[in-house]
């Protein structure tokens, strides 16, 4: 196996081009060092990327804040840019793994791990996302975060390399909740993104995203719809919620949990991360 | 293979490693220091946890050529140089929070290193910073009084946020 360090964006870029599909980039590498090690097929080359300057960047220029794809599941948690102007990022990555992991485990691995219990990739999701992506063949290009996330694909195409997650300011009506079974390190049965936007007391926009409700993190798009344009109520949040539960998620049945115990979570869940997303609106307009 | 650099406890290694060698086994098996243990193998467990950078990290996830010139506190650089016991290791051995000892290290690193981001801990702070550390012996009593100790000791010595690993490199400049 050839191994390479790339010190540049552009000498990772050709190395990838060079060796295409046979080439994986490392991060954190706790997610592919141990596929690796039992024998990942076809991997002939490894891309340790931790030397590219541009990955670890934390900028925010007035209008979005960019995340570099190597920013651990620590930083994120604790950097000030990030808990300003990203906070439901900050709040979900605070939740990834033990703190072993956090040191380590980065934002980017985190997208391209394709896990649909992904807690970095759930929230992402819910902040209107746009993927930095790098190739040779094509440049520099945006890409929504809703349109990497494929059932049972993992990574980017070849020859691409994720370079930052840039994320539209706001967002302070947010909230993560999130079902385990031992209330520390482990990954979600369920969890819950939600990102709420008001105008004149009432919902202007609704995002709510879902981990561990599909075989991909997904947006409710049913649930964002029933809420738009209404007052955040008990009620309203309920009726969001039964959508999300009833239509949007389709919950698999696994060793983990059942689809329908995934399925009442679903609900319970996104009526939490409404009513708490939306409780300083409700606050000031009571 | 790969050369890398690593400083261990204050100690300069110059090694040539697989790319995907972990630094669990570079550390036991290149350097013998058995301190550090392999429980699960696969990052849930905690008993390979070492510091780098002072941050704990699971060694068996942890890539050796990710460790190139960094620096790494294992279970055996926590004494000081006369081989006094580091507090949370007294603190360990008071309250007698160990059984098989297998956790041990990884439990003591990871509480070495909370304590210096966090000198006067909660006992709910000391159970989420030990999260990622599995005991399957004793319960977990024992070993998070020790800790609250430990901090407490810290504190009355005037060591509240000293970084573990410290004096090894101290030792080591010297």
């Amino acid at each position: 196996m050839q191994y390479f360090e790339p010190n540049f964006l552009d000498e990772a870029l050709v190395l990838l081009d060079r060796f295409a599909g046979g080439a994986r980039v490392l991060a954190g590498a706790t997610r592919l060092g141990p596929q690796l090690r039992d024998g990942a097929d076809g991997v002939e080359t490894l891309l340790n990327v931790k030397r590219v300057p541009e990955l670890r960047d934390v900028h925010f220029d007035g209008v979005s804040l960019r995340i570099g794809a190597l920013v651990t599941a620590r930083e994120l948690a604790e950097d000030a840019l990030v808990r300003t102007h990203a906070p439901l990022v900050a709040l979900a990555a605070a939740t990834v793994g033990a703190r072993q992991l956090r040191c380590v485990a980065t934002i980017g691995g985190n997208i391209c791990s394709g896990d649909p219990a992904a807690d970095l990739s759930t929230a992402l999701l819910a902040c209107d996302a746009v993927c930095c992506i790098a190739s040779i063949r094509h440049g520099s290009v945006e890409t929504p975060i809703d349109r990497i996330f494929k059932p049972n694909v993992s990574g980017l195409p070849s020859g691409e390399l994720l370079v930052a997650v840039r994320i539209p300011a706001g967002g302070a009506c947010a909230a993560y909740q999130k079902m385990t079974t031992r209330r520390g390190f482990e990954m979600a049965l369920v969890a819950v993104a939600a990102s709420l936007s008001f105008e004149a007391g009432h919902v202007r926009r609704a995002r709510i995203a879902l981990a561990g409700a599909a075989p991909t993190v997904l947006r409710a798009a049913g649930a964002e719809a029933a809420l738009a344009g209404r007052q955040l109520t008990r009620a309203s949040a309920d009726a969001a919620a039964r959508v999300a539960a009833d239509a949007d998620a389709q919950p698999l049945d696994d060793h983990r949990a059942s689809a329908r115990y995934r399925r009442h979570l679903v609900a319970t869940l996104t009526r939490r991360a409404l009513l708490a997303a939306g409780a300083p609106e409700r606050g000031a307009a009571a | 293979m790969h050369p890398v650099t690593l400083y261990v406890n204050g100690e300069k290694h110059e090694l040539v490693v697989e790319p995907l060698r972990s630094l669990l086994e570079t550390l036991r098996d290149d350097l013998g220091l058995t301190g550090t243990k392999e429980g699960c193998g696969t990052g849930y467990c905690g008993a390979c946890t070492v510091l780098v950078g002072g941050d704990p990290v699971n060694a068996c996830l942890y890539l050796s050529v990710d460790a190139d010139r960094k620096a790494i506190t294992t279970i055996e650089g926590l004494a000081d140089e006369n081989g006094a016991l580091h507090p949370v290791q007294r603190a360990f051995v008071e309250n007698t929070a160990l059984q098989c000892g297998f956790c041990t290290p990884g439990m003591i690193l990871s509480a070495a290193a909370f304590i210096a981001d966090d000198p006067e801990p909660s006992e709910s702070g000391v159970r989420a910073a030990l999260a990622g550390n599995l005991c399957r012996c004793t319960g977990y009593q024992s070993i998070v009084r020790a800790v609250l100790d430990a901090a407490k000791h810290m504190r009355d010595a005037g060591r509240a946020g000293e970084r573990p690993g410290r004096r090894a490199l101290i030792r080591a400049r010297a």
